[in-house]
């Protein structure tokens, strides 16, 4: 038989410490000439064994894993293999893409044309109850999924320029239900709620990047609801503390906090520039015409002119960190970015101090995290 | 009573078509593969992307796993993943120009990640930053995945027995950073 190598050796050290057969001690004992070189490459074996992996952000985690839920739903109801979605395949590499892309495809007139079949025949057979019922279901009850599909096959009917006040629309209710859903303690339907709430808001702000530029009047819709969203955020935080609703969904809130303020910080842009320039677009012919716009814009950022001219930050103009931000660079407002005060974020989460409050541009997740001060969240 | 449901139990559920099933395994997994992700980028966003990216691909490719006792979802889920990190890294190849001009900064000061991040999560980083991508690969596979000799090799393609030698020699590189982790400290204690 041929004698094990030290490479065998330290791998049989390592599984036998591991499945709890020899101690660390043990395993020196029985190769005392290989004592010397064995036991450092075993202390670093333990030592990575003992450090904390890292955990996935907990809205992150909640987020993807309604967003995954979802599609599986969808993809069980609709059994289509093709929409299957390339994550793979070049550019940027965060999903929205595939996302938007799966919304389009649901957007052909097939599937137009199945879900009106889907209703008609519901209504038929309930005598248009369960349509009816679903329109009050709340997002932890069964006919939920129902009131969803109406509000997509609303989405499906309406003419394209009636579709960013239809999600906008949709995205408050997913806030009042939220509130209720936060003031019933029922945090399944918070989390859901809170999750439609970010989807709508992101095709909305999508759709209304795309239609601007034939509709001017778009932002100016889109900065009042949006307005609206923000004192029903600030309720529904303040619920959300009354009943001391569990930290995952203070992640989704606040998730939900930073997608609103995109959104009015978006809007309060457009509609800065459009008054003087016409229908260009605030970065005028580099708007976003030439391609996918980012908050920051298409010239990264800081934009054009930099911060040192005079871009505000939503901490105000010289932000929390001093004029670079904490590594040397602005937060993302834009070259462009709103001159106007924005409105605060409310207060953080219950536990944490007046230090810890969120500002609305206190990027994702600050102050929010398990090791934040303040006290934590309970 | 919340009885424990095994995977290859769950994975026939979620084949036909159980979502809360896939939920299952997702909350199961979700970590190791974010893990796999993150200690290749020490990136937050993209690695969020690429677990998710990971699980619906999963979802698609459910119908053609085998659902029985033999069946370690674990290791196929990271060998997905794996597939994806592959398919990432050649396109970045192929598009480095396009995207530097084109995508937003990949190192966003993250106040979040900073409050997370423990000092020895940190370190834990810092150690597996500086191992080739190979050596890093068993070490995270073994050691923070808990996988087997066995397994690693079939997820490498390598022997079992290559898959010794690299983790020898991954563990002396860590051995080595330590040690100089530990000098600069011990001079601080000399009087």
């Amino acid at each position: 038989m041929t004698q094990p190598t030290f490479e065998d050796l330290l791998a049989q050290c390592l599984d036998d410490i591991r499945k709890g057969r020899r101690t660390l001690e043990e395993c020196l004992e029985q190769y005392p000439e290989h004592r010397q070189r064995l036991e450092p490459l075993l202390r670093a074996a333990l030592w990575v064994q003992r450090q904390e992996p890292v955990r996935p952000d907990p809205v992150f985690r909640a987020t993807a894993k309604a967003r995954l839920l979802q599609h599986v739903r969808n993809a069980s109801r609709s059994a289509q293999p093709g929409l299957v979605p390339s994550v793979t395949s070049g550019g940027p590499s965060r999903l929205w893409g595939w996302k938007k892309k799966t919304f389009q495809t649901l957007h052909t007139r097939r599937f137009a044309m199945m879900w009106a079949l889907i209703f008609a025949v519901l209504a038929l057979i309930s005598g248009g109850g369960v349509v009816y019922a679903s329109t009050d279901a709340l997002p932890d009850e069964p006919l939920y999924t129902v009131k969803l599909a109406l509000e997509d096959a609303q989405l499906l009917f309406a003419p394209p320029e009636e579709d960013v006040a239809l999600l906008l629309e949709f995205a408050q209710r997913r806030l009042e239900e939220a509130q209720q859903m936060a003031q019933e303690g029922r945090l399944q339907g918070l989390n859901r709620a809170l999750a439609n709430y970010e989807t709508r808001l992101q095709r909305a702000l999508q759709l209304a990047q795309e239609v601007s530029q034939a509709d001017p009047e778009v932002w100016a819709l889109v900065e009042q609801r949006v307005q609206q969203h923000q004192e029903r955020l600030q309720l529904l935080q303040q619920a959300m503390e009354q009943h001391q609703v569990p930290a995952e969904a203070f992640g989704l809130m606040q998730r939900a906090w930073e997608r609103t303020q995109e959104m009015a910080q978006w809007a309060h842009q457009f509609r800065q520039q459009q008054g003087p320039q016409g229908p260009m677009g605030p970065q005028g012919p580099m708007g976003p015409q030439q391609g996918t716009m980012t908050p920051q814009g298409p010239m990264g950022p800081q934009g054009p002119m930099g911060p040192q001219q005079g871009t505000m930050t939503p901490q105000g103009p010289m932000g929390p960190q001093g004029p670079m931000g904490p590594q040397g660079t602005m937060t993302p407002q834009g070259p462009m970015a709103p001159q106007a005060t924005m409105t605060p974020m409310p207060i953080g989460t219950p536990g944490m101090g007046p230090g810890n409050s969120m500002g609305p541009g206190s990027g994702s997740g600050g102050g929010m995290g398990p090791g934040g001060g303040g006290g934590g969240i309970p | 009573m919340n009885s424990w449901i095994p995977d290859d139990e769950l994975v026939r559920r979620a084949q036909q078509g159980d979502a809360a099933a896939f939920g299952m395994i997702y909350e199961r997994y979700v970590d190791d593969v974010y893990r796999f992700f993150y200690y290749r980028l020490f990136q937050r966003d993209e690695a969020e992307d690429l677990t998710e990216a990971t699980f619906l691909k999963a979802w698609h490719g459910l119908k053609g796993l085998r659902a029985d006792e033999r069946l370690n979802l674990k290791a196929w889920l990271l060998r997905i993943a794996r597939h994806l990190w592959i398919d990432r890294h050649r396109t970045r190849r192929e598009q480095a120009p396009l995207e530097a001009a084109a995508s937003r900064p990949a190192s966003e000061p993250d106040p979040e990640a900073a409050l997370l991040h423990t000092e020895e999560r940190e370190q834990l980083s810092q150690a597996l930053a500086q191992l080739p991508d190979r050596l890093r690969d068993v070490v995270v596979y073994r050691f923070i995945h808990g996988l087997s000799h066995r397994e690693v090799a079939e997820l490498l393609g390598l022997q079992e027995g290559h898959v010794r030698v690299l983790q020898h020699r991954a563990l002396q590189r860590l051995r080595e950073w330590l040690e100089d982790q530990e000098r600069p400290r011990e001079r601080r204690e000399q009087p």
